[in-house]
């Protein structure tokens, strides 16, 4: 017997080099943006310095057998036991994810300073400006931010280090004071928050959620229309709401993926809405648009192709054909930008619009920043539920 | 005959794999310790103190260029610009691994045989498997050559199966030590010890200081643990290096407990040459320091590992004066203060520089008492871990169960299923963090 647990334990010690020589098993793939070592080229002097004694490691551990399950493994164990997510640039609150990245943003902790900000509204204003004088109408949309849209989920210790001012107050202030045009998303999905039939940002993504996002583009699209005068093509939501909760889509579960957990991940019920496009009708016009945004506009395009139906198609490239995916590639052979889908387009007077979406800082429900988007029709939940299906 | 080449072969590309550089200069010095001593077993009278005296001096002078010549040029840099000379200027010497250790082991070889304790070994490749056999190269334990002499010929009574399950055990019981505790509380240590000082409060130096004494204490007996483990599964019987330290009741015993192939190195062939206690009291004392002093020396080239031996050293004086009654009074109370002054101790080891290790020592008895900041549970709950597994023996029951698990040699059925079941989770659990360290992927990349 002693025999037989020995051979078992050294099985169990060499069976990572085995499976990754001969590939028993087939192993899923691990989600993320990360760096996968090449091999290292053998010389001389790699071999003295003791660099590629170092590479090589780093490619054999690339490629040990198991690898998926056993950094699933630990993953789990540190999630589930310690709290702890091993993702970069994310922090785990109550039963929700956020992205570091908007945390501190709410949290005050990327505060460029005023002088800083107002230098850039005034260039803004600048820009707003010179579009108008050819006759193209300019709108700065402030996308919304998790940590600011729910702060009670984030943890306690986070909260202790907010600061007093972060960008996106003085972001908005200035913004009015110069009569920069502005979509605020930050205040209506606060304002939204409590009569919202469905999750507007899911529990395991840093974006808005596929609802959210729908219901931002309905506001966007008719502030695009008034502001531009424009007759858009209409869409409207049809059928029955989908609602998912294991199988969540797109960007709703952006930062769940990540986590690479051994038995994933309990999301919120999730909605899916199914918009359809009426077609375009004499005298509406599908205007030329050039964008400059973040992941926010990634998110919004991935759920529904507004952009791509409502605008005109840029002749030579043919972009917005193709639908974009906003996900990086969940297995890339080398860590890569994604940053391609801002589109750059034609601008003729009269007939295109500028629109930029940027992810900064947004208010809490209290806020005292009023709103801007007062000519906004209000959107209309149109789920079956009356109130948020969040979990508790 | 077979298990040894097999066993050489390993160490010779263990050894290049970590650094190429240094192999043919470390060859070059094992041929010449091999036939130097061989010269010196031949030899009668003064002719074989020569010899000795000519091997030590080879080792020692290779210790020294290697770990000490920086050291030394620096200060005596440092000591020229004060006195308004150049500034000295040269290539730094590259440190090659193992030296330490290599250069205690060879040290033994030789003062053994010259004191007639072994015969030197007749084949050259039994002598370069007992200095350079892998298990031990990077961090010991300190192997003297008469304990391991026998076995360099003849294993067969340690190559049972229980041996190698018991090594093994041993092994995974040293790399979890390492991984998931010494590895996530370096981690704290580093932040902490990254800090300046003006950002130190008091809760915080401490605390920064315990878990460096963790973290040393779990990363280096890990290492011991894996390398006895390692020589067990191929029929090598190392000594132990660590028994508990931190249940020590007086620095004293401390030194019996902690690298504890050092403290009998240091003893044998440093402080007994020196007289030993067979001399006057001031004597003795002026030794101990001495011992400790060239101890915290050994373990690194700088004016804070000289700086931690003194004060080491000054304890252990201390303790002959009168705290070692002290502790004999307070009985398991003694356990804190003796792992206070280790922990003052560790920051001394710890610090980049003298200087440094002054302000955080000052920051841990006068600086502010503000609020820890955040710390994760993970962070807590291995600190709760170490702290259990550092001072659990202090339970006589406790420390003897561990010391019957760790020397068996033969084992029940019972116990050894239980014992594999064990040694398979802290496998798979460790192998999970190591894989798992290097792989923490973006959200997105660059967006």
């Amino acid at each position: 017997m002693k025999h037989i647990l020995f051979f078992l334990l050294f099985l169990l010690l060499v069976g990572p080099a085995l499976q990754a020589k001969y590939h028993w098993v087939e192993e899923p793939t691990l989600a993320g943006a990360y760096h996968v070592s090449e091999h290292p080229s053998l010389s001389v002097e790699a071999l003295t310095s003791g660099t590629y004694q170092a590479q090589l490691e780093n490619y054999l551990e690339d490629r040990i057998g198991f690898r998926t399950w056993l950094i699933q493994l630990r993953n789990q164990l540190s999630f589930s036991f310690l709290g702890v997510a091993r993702s970069t640039d994310l922090v785990i609150g109550n039963n929700v994810l956020f992205q570091q990245g908007p945390v501190d943003a709410y949290l005050g902790k990327d505060f460029m300073g005023e002088a800083e900000i107002q230098r850039r509204v005034r260039r803004m204003r600048i820009v707003q400006d010179d579009l108008a004088k050819r006759g193209i109408p300019f709108l700065f949309m402030m996308a919304p931010n998790k940590g600011r849209y729910q702060p009670e989920d984030l943890p306690y210790w986070t909260l202790k280090q907010k600061q007093p001012l972060s960008n996106y107050e003085v972001f908005v202030r200035e913004m009015k004071a110069n009569q920069v045009n502005l979509l605020d998303f930050c205040q209506l999905f606060a304002r939204w928050k409590d009569t919202t039939a469905y999750a507007l940002f899911p529990s395991g993504g840093t974006h808005w959620s596929a609802y959210g996002s729908t219901l931002a583009a309905d506001t966007l699209f008719k502030r695009i229309e008034k502001l531009g005068s424009f007759d858009l093509i209409d869409f409207r939501r049809t059928g029955p709401m989908e609602v998912s909760q294991n199988e969540v889509r797109g960007t709703d579960g952006d930062l769940s993926g990540p986590l690479n957990l051994l038995f994933g991940y309990k999301h919120y019920p999730m909605a899916y809405p199914h918009i359809v496009f009426d077609p375009l009708r004499p005298p509406q016009q599908q205007p030329n648009m050039l964008v400059s945004g973040d992941s926010f506009g990634a998110a919004l395009m991935q759920f529904n192709p507004y952009f791509q139906t409502l605008f005109s198609p840029i002749p030579a490239t043919g972009a917005w054909k193709e639908p974009f995916s906003g996900l990086p590639p969940s297995r890339p052979k080398r860590a890569r930008s994604w940053t391609s889908w801002i589109s750059a387009r034609r601008l003729s007077p009269g007939s295109s619009s500028w629109f930029s979406l940027r992810s900064t800082t947004c208010p809490t429900r209290n806020s005292s920043t009023s709103s801007t988007t007062s000519t906004i029709p209000s959107p209309t939940p149109t789920g079956p539920a009356s109130t948020r299906s969040k979990p508790s | 005959m077979l298990k040894n080449a097999v066993a050489l072969t390993a160490s010779l590309l263990f050894y290049a794999w970590g650094g190429i550089n240094f192999l043919a200069l470390f060859l070059g010095s094992v041929v010449l310790n091999f036939y130097l001593i061989r010269l010196m077993d031949a030899a009668l009278g003064w002719q074989k103190r020569i010899y000795l005296i000519l091997s030590i001096l080879l080792n020692v002078g290779m210790l020294f260029y290697f770990k000490y010549a920086n050291f030394f040029l620096e200060n005596v840099s440092g000591l020229s610009t004060a006195l308004g000379g150049a500034e000295l200027t040269w290539e730094k010497v590259v440190l090659p691994i193992g030296i330490s250790f290599f250069t205690f082991e060879k040290l033994t070889y030789s003062i053994d045989v010259y004191r007639g304790v072994n015969k030197p070994l007749r084949s050259f490749w039994d002598f370069m498997l007992y200095i350079m056999l892998f298990p031990k190269m990077i961090a010991g334990p300190i192997v003297r050559f008469h304990e391991i002499a026998e076995q360099l010929t003849d294993r067969a009574a340690f190559e049972t199966v229980d041996h190698k399950l018991a090594g093994l055990f041993r092994f995974v019981l040293g790399l979890a030590k390492k991984v998931l505790i010494a590895n996530t509380l370096g981690q704290e240590a580093d932040r902490i010890f990254g800090l300046a000082p003006a950002e130190l409060s008091a809760p915080l130096a401490w605390l920064g200081a315990v878990c460096y004494t963790f973290q040393i204490y779990f990363d280096f007996s890990g290492y011991s643990d894996m390398a006895i483990g390692l020589g067990r599964m191929i029929g090598f019987q190392f000594p132990e290096n660590f028994n508990n330290p931190y249940i020590s009741r007086s620095i004293t015993e401390f030194w019996q407990r902690w690298h504890i192939t050092l403290g009998r190195w240091m003893r044998d062939y440093l402080y007994i040459p020196l007289g030993g206690n067979r001399v006057s009291t001031g004597r003795l004392y002026a030794n101990l320091w001495t011992v400790f002093i060239l101890s915290g020396f050994w373990h690194g080239a700088a004016w804070n590992f000289i700086a931690w031996g003194a004060f080491h050293g000054l304890f252990l004086v201390l303790d002959r004066l009168f705290l070692l009654r002290l502790s004999k009074r307070l009985g398991p109370l003694s356990i804190l203060p003796t792992f206070l002054i280790t922990v003052v101790g560790w920051v001394l080891f710890r610090a980049e520089s003298l200087g440094e290790a002054q302000a955080y020592i000052q920051q841990m008895f006068v600086g502010s008492w503000v609020a820890l900041p955040y710390f994760t549970m993970e962070f807590w709950y291995t600190l709760l871990l170490a702290t259990l597994f550092s001072f659990i023996a202090a339970v006589p029951l406790i420390e003897r169960g561990q010391l019957g698990v760790l020397a068996a040699s033969s084992w029940s059925r019972g116990r050894m299923l239980a014992l594999s079941m064990v040694t398979a989770l802290l496998l798979v659990l460790s192998t999970s963090y190591i894989i798992g360290s290097n792989f923490n992927p973006f959200i997105y990349f660059r967006f």
